[in-house]
């Protein structure tokens, strides 16, 4: 680099005062022997702690994918069956769902109290109109 | 067997790798403590600290390091990174606890005059982080303009012009005391 780029160069010496100045009450304490061979201590002491983490990270993970791979080679669908799904054991639940399959009165799904006025209603119908019947 | 020899290189590449670095934090230590202490404004501890993790986020990366940059400018983008990180935590820990409860320590001195130190700490904490970074890696530690830019992530116009407002601010706090030790 040309000298006169340098801006330490350019400094005018008021200016130069200062900057010494911050130099050299602007450090910290040399270190000592005891506090070097502790910072080398903690620094290899964090390294060997990182490459355990690591280590271990990469087998819980490695442990997780297996896992996870086994739970989908092992997973097959589940098929809704459609006649399956609706029991037509019971025949009052059946005949909500479609009333004139099941029988061919339509009121046979009623209840009897209600089958008895249903009936009565009706014979009272067919007497007042019979050419309904 | 193919293997075993196979394990003996590695285990020497690692051998050589670990020795390697070894002597790349022994070479940049004092250098790079000395770095963070003045970014992050005069705490011994905190600036070993985060000289440590700054190594060990190097030794991280090394695998990864190409060469296209000089390895000290590398490694020392790396070091600014982790005081800048450390600014924003602490920053972070201002909000949620008291001043008193994060209150930096003054490291004890013997060999210079305690007020002055103080005098100018506080005289580098009112410049701005981007200002004292300029001024830090330029006029203290002796990196070019460029080299300083390639450490910061900016420009080199950015630098000068940071440069410029840290020591026009630095000398209208600490001229008197420069111009009285020069007489």
């Amino acid at each position: 680099m040309n000298p006169q780029d340098d801006p330490r160069s350019q400094v005018p010496p008021e200016d130069r005062t200062v900057i010494d100045l911050v130099a050299a009450q602007y450090s910290p304490p040399p270190m000592t022997a005891i506090r070097r061979a502790s910072f080398r201590q903690r620094l290899s002491d964090r390294l060997v702690q990182r490459a355990r983490t690591r280590w271990a990270v990469g087998f819980v993970s490695a442990a997780a994918a297996a896992a996870a791979l086994l739970l989908v080679a092992r997973w097959q669908p589940v098929s809704i069956d459609d006649t399956a799904a609706i029991s037509t054991d019971t025949p009052l639940l059946y005949a909500y769902v479609d009333p004139d399959e099941y029988s061919a009165d339509s009121m046979d799904y009623l209840p009897a109290e209600y089958r008895v006025i249903a009936d009565a209603l009706d014979d009272e119908d067919a007497a007042s109109n019979p050419q309904r019947r | 067997m193919a293997s075993v020899a196979d394990d003996i290189r590695t285990d020497l590449q690692l051998q050589s790798q670990t020795r390697d670095f070894e002597a790349f934090v022994e070479a940049r230590r004092d250098a790079a403590v000395r770095l963070a202490y003045r970014l992050l404004g005069g705490d011994a501890a905190t600036a070993e600290d985060v000289a440590q993790n700054a190594f060990l986020r190097a030794h991280r990366a090394l695998p990864r390091f190409r060469g296209d940059a000089a390895l000290s400018t590398w490694f020392h983008r790396i070091l600014v990174g982790e005081v800048r990180r450390h600014q924003r935590w602490q920053a972070l820990r201002r909000l949620w606890y008291s001043d008193a409860e994060v209150a930096e320590t003054a490291d004890p001195t013997p060999q210079s005059d305690p007020v002055l130190r103080r005098r100018i700490a506080e005289a580098m904490q009112r410049l701005t982080a981007a200002q004292r970074e300029a001024f830090v890696l330029v006029h203290l530690e002796g990196f070019t303009i460029e080299q300083a830019a390639a450490i910061l992530g900016k420009a080199t116009g950015t630098v000068k012009s940071h440069m410029h407002r840290a020591l026009e601010s630095l000398r209208n706090q600490l001229g008197d005391v420069a111009a009285a030790r020069s007489e």
